[in-house]
């Protein structure tokens, strides 16, 4: 086989890894999903479509790209100093836009289970993502700030 | 046969550059963030019923009034969060009842309740910044300082046959959040 055969092997392998190495996806938290004050005894539902309440994502990467979103940790209760607050992210409970301006209060994407791998394709600006959720205060709950984490994790699928 | 291996080599090369060059894009290939859901639980409002509307000793056919300002009005004290806004509702009995089942008439005025988004000290205090309100109707106020005290007056009407002895008569106050 000629020399110059391998040659252009080597070369387009390199452009396939420089390809490969520019489709990174990059997640970063905008907010977080704030119930702010809550009343014992009486629930309190935040929606997705929440500005400054629900909890926001950006992914970031290229346009085009299939990604697979996954909410890997989801509380089911706030903590403070070992006393639980009772949370349920339900499973209509995320929302998302891939619009160069995300449209938090009428998202075109809705209903999204946060409990399964949400798979959608990257728009110009990359991807924007909300979760909602609602806490259940007892009579008795004991006042304080509450708080817990949320992980969400992105990767590409490859598509 | 030299040239073979020359291109052998020119492989594993072409190999190893593109493992090298892949390999950051595997890492990059994934991210994850971390963001917190938080939450302010207020304190649960208590009430607690201080002191009784004591009408004290009444005279048969002389109707007996109590302000809401008065030392013997009925004082509720209200303990929340902060100056977070309340609804206060009373409710109130129409008559007062003997252990011999006689009956008293009692009326309450549009300016029998009365209150203060600050308990005072001896919890009677409601001269200074005080709301007067009908205690009919829903009153919708703040805390200040995480407390406030309700006042109630009243008016009974002992009848002029009334039987003498005690009377009494339960009367509820009922606190919640707003929201607000």
């Amino acid at each position: 086989m000629p020399r110059s055969v391998f040659r252009l092997g080597f070369g387009f392998l390199m452009l396939l890894g420089l390809a490969m190495t520019s489709s990174g996806q990059t997640i970063t938290t905008t907010n977080n999903l704030v119930f702010g004050l809550v009343y014992p005894g009486q629930p309190k539902q935040i929606l997705p479509t929440a500005v400054g309440e629900a909890g926001e994502w950006l992914i970031a990467g290229n346009e085009g790209d299939e990604v697979r979103i996954t909410f890997t940790t989801l509380p089911t209760y706030l903590n403070l100093n070992g006393v639980n607050v009772s949370v349920v992210i339900s499973e209509t409970d995320a929302a998302l836009d891939t619009a160069a301006v995300p449209n938090q209060t009428s998202p075109p994407v809705s209903g999204l289970d946060p409990w399964q791998p949400i798979i959608y394709r990257l728009g110009a600006n990359g991807l924007t993502l909300w979760l909602g959720g609602s806490i259940i205060p007892r009579q008795a709950q004991a006042e304080g700030d509450y708080s817990n984490l949320i992980q969400v994790q992105v990767e590409y699928t490859g598509n | 046969m030299l040239e073979v291996r020359n291109n052998t080599r020119w492989l594993k090369a072409a190999v190893i550059a593109v493992l090298l060059l892949a390999s950051p894009s595997l890492v990059k290939a994934q991210d994850a963030a971390t963001g917190t859901a938080t939450a302010t639980v207020v304190a649960a409002l208590q009430v607690t019923a201080t002191a009784s509307l004591a009408f004290g000793s009444v005279i048969q056919g002389v109707p007996t009034t109590i302000a809401p300002t008065s030392a013997s009005a009925g004082i509720f004290n209200i303990v929340g969060s902060g100056t977070l806004e309340i609804l206060i509702n009373l409710v109130l009995p129409e008559y007062l009842s003997s252990s011999s089942g006689d009956r008293m008439v009692i009326t309450f005025a549009p300016t029998d309740g009365e209150f203060e988004g600050l308990v005072a000290a001896d919890g009677t205090d409601f001269t200074a910044g005080s709301t007067t309100f009908n205690p009919y109707t829903t009153l919708t106020a703040n805390l200040v300082a995480n407390s406030g005290a309700v006042g109630l007056g009243g008016k009974v009407y002992p009848s002029e046959n009334q039987s003498a002895g005690a009377y009494t008569a339960d009367v509820t106050l009922m606190v919640s959040y707003t929201g607000n």
